[in-house]
């Protein structure tokens, strides 16, 4: 992991300084002097090597020191302190959706294979699957805030205000997040608990004559279930990175706004600092994956 | 999506002949709605000149958000353009980004998997941490940050995604590609003379291709939903070209008075990536055999 994440952000680092603009001309505005331009350089240390720029940065980032932002000249520690609870708020509001629903579901489909309902729910998930959340976002806003008005169209109310408010006006959000991860989710755990119920101790449980439900739960869900929790850690990041264009659609000021800003205003410190926290946690949820895997699975661990 | 596509490991398929796996594929009831699906789409794409009932882009200014009717089957935008015909254009965009940007990804992925296959060693270590490095970010981000260096444009898009399709690629191939490299009738061909770029086209490509269909029409699929994202956020496709993306985003704004502009181009993506997802998904089920369910 230390390896990749050193890649990474080598990565990163190399990337935004691909940005093309001046950053200086970026920051002093249309005409600046040649002088400006190279004092300005010298203060944000752009004069100095690529390498000693990358371990100036590095450095810093440790200390929890990233910097200011290059257009508004605000210091993005605060900005982002201001803007991550929301898009964390989303994220689990979201991945609580789709757990809730793709477990219960999936498992339902599968005790029911190849009957009706378990076809109905197959195909309910293949068009949850290739819903791009936006559109069901725009669908859902359509729907339950402009026809019937019992959901903000977008917007963000903080918790602190107004509990109920901020529950509302995150609901909308949360659904068009999470139910396209259902889908996966739901697949995951119904062909998960397929795999388990052609097994022999599955018969063999049956056979002495356990009720179907203690089966269920002592015998499918506990192994079936091993697998779907690594799904929903996958999930779990690609949840982070789709409140992208939801944050977009409900206009929430999260940290995913925060990034298409920087991105439109060439704000490279912003950028590389958005990218690099999206990409810490999305690796940090599944190591934690891969530990729980290990905790979960007997199989798995040495010694 | 990009974690199913992740997470399947390639089986070999000892079935060679083609007209059996044909004939098992045209008896799967997923293959045959997810084709007439992708079908549609195409035919919509190559015929969208022959097909629209008006150009794309002119502007029949007296004729604004009009609801659908018989001039205008799909209705008008916000500047009278005829939405259907937006629509038609833009499944040409979807099909061309994701065409170009899943070549991308299979040539350079492809090329790296199976050098790591070959090789070993080294060049392993090396191909792998970078496709490592690469998965280590999440996909549309990845994107996000290769269209703020490229800036915005439909071209660069196709690059942005094809770059997410490369760690992907590279393992499918290396996966299969080690699997095949210790068969015997490989260690036959090599022992006969063949070089390693005989040896990857004469045996590699043709054994790893049923696993690699899948993994092309599920990256079309991913590929359509990312460049009508990316669009919707103004990163892809620029006014006034007809992207299904920037239609839904700018569509939008009149969702209240007038949901045609928001609904044709929502539905279009919607159906493209289903048609795509039902064959690949079907696909799976004819030519992985332990994918069986």
């Amino acid at each position: 992991m230390v390896p990749v994440l050193i890649g990474m952000s080598i990565l990163v680092f190399v990337t935004m300084r691909l940005i093309p603009g001046d950053v200086a001309v970026v920051f002093l505005g249309t005409k600046p002097t040649p002088e400006a331009i190279a004092a300005f350089r010298e203060k944000a240390g752009l004069d100095q090597p690529m390498y000693l720029q990358y371990f100036d940065w590095i450095g810093r980032m440790l200390r929890g020191d990233v910097g200011i932002s290059l257009t508004t000249g605000a210091d993005i520690k605060t900005e982002l302190a201001n803007r991550l609870p929301i898009t964390a708020e989303l994220t689990i509001l979201a991945i609580l959706v789709a757990v809730v629903l793709a477990v219960p579901l999936g498992i339902i489909a599968a005790l029911h294979h190849n009957k009706g309902l378990d076809l109905g729910l197959t195909s309910l998930g293949m068009i949850g699957l290739s819903l791009p959340n936006f559109w069901l976002g725009t669908l859902l806003a359509y729907f339950f805030a402009i026809k019937v008005q019992w959901f903000p169209p977008g917007g963000y109310i903080p918790f602190s205000d107004n509990p109920i408010g901020n529950l509302k006006s995150m609901t909308l959000p949360a659904l068009a997040l999470g139910l396209v991860s259902a889908s996966v989710i739901m697949r995951m755990t119904r062909s998960s608990m397929l795999e388990v119920i052609r097994q022999d101790y599955v018969r063999t449980a049956r056979a002495k004559g356990l009720r179907e439900l203690v089966i269920t739960r002592g015998h499918l869900l506990r192994n079936a279930l091993i697998p779907v929790i690594t799904i929903i850690g996958m999930e779990f990041g690609y949840i982070f990175a789709g409140a992208f264009l939801v944050e977009a659609v409900f206009y929430l000021p999260g940290i995913a706004t925060y990034a298409l800003l920087a991105v439109n205003q060439r704000d490279y410190p912003v950028l590389q600092t958005v990218v690099l926290l999206v990409t810490l946690v999305f690796m940090l949820v599944n190591l934690v994956v891969d530990v729980l895997y290990t905790y979960l699975d007997p199989r798995l661990r040495i010694g | 999506m990009a974690a199913t596509a992740a997470t399947a490991e390639p089986v070999l398929v000892t079935e060679r002949s083609g007209g059996h796996l044909l004939r098992r594929a045209t008896q799967n009831k997923l293959v045959v709605v997810g084709g007439v699906i992708v079908l549609v789409v195409l035919i919509a794409a190559i015929f969208a000149p022959v097909l629209a009932p008006h150009s794309p882009y002119e502007q029949f200014t007296t004729d604004q958000l009009v609801a659908p009717n018989s001039t205008y089957p799909l209705g008008t935008d916000e500047l009278g353009r005829d939405v259907l015909s937006r629509l038609l254009y833009g499944a040409r965009i979807s099909i061309e980004v994701a065409a170009i940007s899943v070549s991308i990804g299979l040539v350079i992925g492809g090329t790296l998997g199976m050098l790591a296959a070959f090789h070993g060693g080294a060049w392993d270590m090396i191909i792998m941490r970078f496709a490592d490095i690469l998965f280590a970010f999440p996909s549309l981000l990845l994107a996000i940050a290769v269209l703020a260096v490229l800036g915005p444009s439909l071209a660069n898009v196709m690059v942005a995604i094809g770059i997410i399709f490369i760690p992907i690629f590279v393992r499918v191939t290396r996966a299969a590609g080690l699997v095949i490299v210790q068969e015997q009738y490989v260690e036959a061909s090599r022992a006969s003379g063949a070089g390693p770029v005989q040896i990857m086209f004469r045996h590699v490509l043709p054994n790893a291709m049923p696993l690699l269909l899948v993994q092309i029409t599920l990256a079309i699929s991913y590929a359509i939903l990312a460049e009508a994202g990316l669009s919707f956020l103004g990163l892809g496709a620029q006014p006034p070209e007809p992207s299904w993306g920037s239609m839904l985003s700018t569509g939008r704004g009149f969702m209240s008075f007038a949901p045609w502009t928001a609904f044709g181009p929502g539905m279009a993506i919607f159906i493209a990536v289903l048609g795509f997802n039902i064959l690949g998904d079907g696909l799976r089920d004819v030519l992985d055999p332990r994918m069986k369910n």
